[in-house]
Order: C-alpha cells, then sequence, then structure tokens
C-alpha cells in the first residue's frame, strides 16, 4: 500500500528523519512505537503532506506522492488523524465530520450521509453530541471525534499519531478495541503510539523509531518478545 | 435638538454599517492569516469610482454599477493576495504584510489619481435628491438603503461562514491550518478566498457610501482607519462585536457633530482611545474558544 524509502525531514538545521525505510501492507496495521523526540509524527507528516521532505522516496501503491500538496495527498485517499487531535473546536461535531469527508463533497452527498451514519453507529456518542461544539467534548470524545473524522473519506489509508495521549485506561482500551474492529473491516493503518503494549497487541508489524533512524523492526509478536523492546519500551 | 439627534442617528447608523462591512473584511483575513489589509479603504474608494464610471459613464443601472465595483474589487483582492501577502507570508511572525498592503493602498491612489484626477467627484443619488420623512426628520433614501445593505451583507457573509460547506472550510482553515489541509482543503485556495471577500467587501461599501459623500481618490484613508478603529474596538475575531463596533463609532462621530463638527473625529477617536484603556481586548473581548 504505502512504501517509504530513505526518508529524510529537517526543521532548519535539525534532522528529524534521517534515512527511514518502512512499508505498510494493505488490510494490515502497522505501529511505529519510538521515544519522544524520535520522528514518529514527522514521519507521518511527511507522508501526508504537511513537512518537506529533503530526501527519499514515498510511493502510494507504487505511484509516488512527493512533493504534492496535502490537499492532494487527501485526494489520493490518506487521512491523517493528528496528533493531540486538532479539531475544529468551534464547529459542531456534525461540522467536523462533514469536513472529513471533504474530498467527497459536494458531488457525493449521498455517500457521505451514509459514511456518517455509520461512524456515528461505531462512535454511538458521537451520534448524541451531535450539535455540540467539538471543543466542549472531552478529552475521549474528542479522540473518538478526530478519529470519525479521519474515517469520513472512507480512506484507503489512516495515519493515526498517539489516539490514546492523555486518556484513561479504559478509555485507550476503548480506542483499542476500535482500532481492532477497523482491521477487521480491511481498514490499512499507520498507527503511531507511546503506549507500546497497546501497539504491540494491535500491530501485524511494528517499527521502533529512534532518534530519526528505525532501530528495529518485526512483528508485533516478534518484538513483544524482544529483551530490549521489553526494557525500554515495555516497562520490564 | 431632538430632531438633530434623530438625523444623526440614522445618518451614524448608516456610515457606522459601511465601517462595519470594512471591517468584517478585516475580520476575514485576520482569522485565516492573522493578516489585515491596510489598504482596505483604497479598495473601497476603488470601488466607488469604478461605480461611477459604471453609473455615469456608461450609463449602467446602480444595481449593475454595484455589482460592477463588487467584481473588480473582488477581482483585485486576487491580486492583492498574491503580491502582497503570500510572498511576506512564509515567516510565521512575519509583520510585512503591514508595509505590503500599505504599499499597494499608495499605488492604488496614485493611479486612482491618474485615471479619475485629483478632485472630488458628485455621485449622482439613485434615489434622487429628494429625502423621506421618517418621524420628524427628513432622511436621504441612499442612506436607509446603505443601511439595508451593509447589515444585510454582514449577516449574509456570517450565513455563509457557518452555514456553506466552502464558509465552514474557510473557518476550518482559520481555526487550524494543518488539519484543514489534511481533510483536503486547498488551504491556500481558501486564503485567497478570504482576500477576495474583504476586498469586495470594501468595493461594496465604496459604492455604497459615494452618493452622500463624494468619489475621489482620497475618500478611502480616512474611512478605512474608523474600520479598523471598529474592528480593534469590537474584538478583531468576533463578527458580532465588529458590527456593533462600526455602528457606536459611527453613531459617535455624528452625534460629536452635532456639537462641534470641527472636533467630531477627534472626539471620536479620543472615545476610542479612552473605551480600549478600560478594556484592551476591545468591547467585547475575545470570544474564548479554548483551541484544543
Ligand atoms: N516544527 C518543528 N520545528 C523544529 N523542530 C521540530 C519541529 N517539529 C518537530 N521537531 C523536532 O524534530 C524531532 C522529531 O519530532 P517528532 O515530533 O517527529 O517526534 P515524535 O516521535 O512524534 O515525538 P513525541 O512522541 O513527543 O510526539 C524532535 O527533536 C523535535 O524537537
Ligand atoms: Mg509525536
Amino acid at each position: 500500500m504505502l512504501s517509504v524509502q530513505g526518508l529524510r525531514v529537517a526543521y532548519g538545521h535539525a534532522e528529524a528523519l534521517r534515512g527511514v525505510d518502512l512499508e505498510a501492507k494493505g488490510g494490515e496495521i502497522t505501529a511505529i512505537i519510538g521515544s519522544n523526540g524520535a520522528g514518529k509524527t514527522s514521519a507521518l507528516m511527511a507522508i501526508s503532506g504537511l513537512v518537506p521532505v529533503t530526501a527519499g522516496e514515498i510511493r502510494l501503491e507504487g505511484r509516488s506522492i512527493l512533493g504534492m500538496k496535502p490537499y492532494e495527498i487527501a485526494q489520493l485517499g490518506i487521512a491523517h488523524v493528528l496528533e493531540g487531535r486538532q479539531l475544529f473546536a468551534d464547529q459542531t461535531v456534525e461540522d467536523n465530520l462533514l469536513l472529513g469527508a471533504y474530498t467527497r463533497l459536494p458531488h457525493d452527498r449521498a455517500r457521505v450521509a451514509e459514511i456518517m451514519e455509520r461512524e456515528m453507529n461505531r462512535f454511538p456518542i458521537l451520534q448524541r453530541r451531535r450539535h455540540q461544539f467539538a471543543g466542549n467534548l472531552s478529552g475521549g470524545e474528542q479522540q473518538m471525534l478526530a478519529i470519525a473524522r479521519g474515517l469520513m473519506s472512507d480512506p484507503k489509508l489512516i495515519l493515526m499519531d498517539e489516539p490514546s495521549m492523555g486518556l484513561a485506561p479504559l478509555v485507550v482500551q476503548e480506542i483499542a478495541r476500535i482500532l481492532r474492529g477497523l482491521r477487521q473491516e480491511g481498514s490499512t493503518i499507520i498507527l503511531v503510539e507511546q503506549m507500546a503494549s497497546v501497539a504491540l497487541q494491535l500491530a501485524d508489524r511494528v517499527y521502533v523509531f529512534e532518534n530519526g533512524r528505525i532501530k528495529l523492526s518485526g512483528t508485533g509478536i516478534q518484538l513483544a518478545s524482544d529483551p530490549e523492546v521489553k526494557r525500554a519500551y515495555l516497562g520490564g | 435638538m431632538l430632531l438633530k439627534l434623530w438625523q444623526a442617528l440614522i445618518s451614524g447608523l448608516s456610515v457606522g454599517s459601511i465601517y462595519a462591512l470594512i471591517a468584517q473584511g478585516y475580520y476575514i483575513t485576520y482569522i485565516t492569516t492573522g493578516a489585515l489589509n491596510f489598504g482596505q479603504g483604497e479598495f473601497l474608494m476603488i470601488g466607488a469610482l469604478f461605480g461611477l464610471t459604471c453609473y455615469v459613464v456608461l450609463g449602467l443601472p446602480y444595481a449593475l454599477a454595484i455589482l460592477g465595483a463588487v467584481l473588480v474589487t473582488g477581482l483585485m483582492g486576487i491580486v492583492l493576495e498574491r503580491i502582497a501577502i503570500r510572498p511576506v507570508m512564509r515567516h510565521a511572525l512575519s509583520l510585512s504584510w503591514v508595509l505590503s498592503t500599505v504599499a499597494v493602498s499608495i499605488i492604488l491612489k496614485n493611479a486612482a489619481v491618474d485615471l479619475w484626477g485629483p478632485e472630488q467627484i458628485k455621485f449622482p443619488s439613485p434615489f434622487g435628491e429628494g429625502v423621506v420623512q421618517i418621524g420628524p426628520a427628513g432622511i436621504f433614501p441612499q442612506e436607509l438603503f446603505i443601511i439595508a445593505v451593509a447589515l444585510g451583507t454582514v449577516f449574509a457573509i456570517q450565513i455563509f461562514l457557518r452555514r456553506s460547506l466552502l464558509g465552514k472550510a474557510l473557518m476550518a482553515v482559520a481555526f487550524n491550518r494543518n488539519a484543514a489541509a489534511v481533510m483536503g482543503i486547498n488551504v491556500p485556495r481558501m486564503v485567497v478566498l478570504a482576500f477576495v471577500l474583504s476586498s469586495a467587501l470594501a468595493g461594496l461599501g465604496g459604492i455604497l457610501i459615494a452618493p452622500i459623500t463624494f468619489a475621489w481618490a482620497y475618500m478611502g484613508t480616512v474611512p478605512g482607519i474608523k474600520a479598523f478603529a471598529a474592528a480593534i474596538f469590537g474584538g478583531l475575531e468576533n463578527p458580532i462585536g465588529i458590527l456593533i463596533g462600526g455602528l457606536i463609532i459611527g453613531v459617535l462621530e455624528q452625534l460629536f457633530g452635532i456639537i462641534n463638527s470641527n472636533l467630531k473625529e477627534g472626539i471620536t477617536f479620543l472615545f476610542i482611545l479612552l473605551a480600549l484603556a478600560i478594556r484592551p481586548t476591545g468591547l467585547m473581548g475575545r470570544q474564548e474558544i479554548v483551541k484544543v
């Protein structure tokens, strides 16, 4: 589905990514874990076109998307659930979802209405909060909305940046359940997650980032039993 | 005396609604880019003079002249964004837009003197020179027309921003550019749209006000500054505050005009200084929406 080769990203003189290769297969969850500042967010932003790439190649279904504008990349079917939710707080839940389907509007209204119902069923709380301002939702509800908004375009590939950030354990479990459900539906996801235990459980393949490079990679099961991963990311 | 007050109120509401119209333009570009077009007054002037050419020289109906003024200033908004905003907004904290928009305003003033001459030109009132009797006073129909059209437009813009898909997309860009971009919204194009709307609002203000003032190359400077005062006074991110701010400034200057017409502008600005000293964030302050 998506392949990244030799990816480099720099902010001024500071290099955030120094040559990263990764592959996300269709129908799988690919997880990226790593400590703060390892470059996880930068990798997702490079894929969705939000930060310029200094070197390397990014291909979606074999076709290079390098140098495309974020809105063009979104039109190709890549959705990005940004770190920290980034909702349109002064607009309603419904309008946030509508904007999530922007690439299908205005020509595909009937389909968008269907997708909106689908997501409201997946996240019943959004149905109840439909006409409230996104800024007035609780942290967990906001994360649900951010995910639902990302799903509104029926994307080929979903980039998800730390959906568990700042949430209570129960809500994290709820989100993990939803991600598992998405995988069963056949969605392709690249999941950035600080909570390595969650990521390792969910993911088909895991990449461990460190200082802008890939330190380790393997299946979730392989890495969960790797002594170094256990020590550094699983707290024992 | 009562008669004068009543007249001042209506005239104040009509010039005030022009300030509100221009200030709405400041609001739209401010929320989307953080920049204001300090040439808004000159877009007003172009709206008036281009409208005058359509109406008087070409003999078009007033409605078509309005449309022409709005279209021309709207198109000029595209050029403004391209030459004075986009090149200088590459750095987030750049203030170069102050200089670049003032530069455009000076160029426009020069060009207008060259095209239309430096004199004040009378813009014949489309509703005739008579007055209508409203309450105790005689009011120019144009003044009522201005209030209706300007306020109607301010409300229409708000409905556009809150209800239409395009308006929601513009508000999304204003609130969070990155999030808007990954939704598939073409952010640079929305910024152009913001400047088109803003410029067209000023142009509309120009052709509305010309029949009660005069049309000439230097007509825009003072309304541009007063509209800026209305925007600051009302709270730059608060469209309702801006509307009220514009109306208050318009009415105040007309009321002060009864007392002393030489001092009316001075007293109006003194009042604004006082108001800002008491409430530095403006009349309505900032709408507190917590960004998450
Ligand atoms: N806009 C920016 N300007 C300058 N440096 C940046 C910027 N964004 C990120 N960086 C730097 O790039 C490096 C990688 O940051 P990035 O946000 O990609 O890490 P991350 O793995 O997502 O971290 P976290 O787990 O804290 O979210 C860090 O050193 C960070 O300080
Ligand atoms: Mg991050």
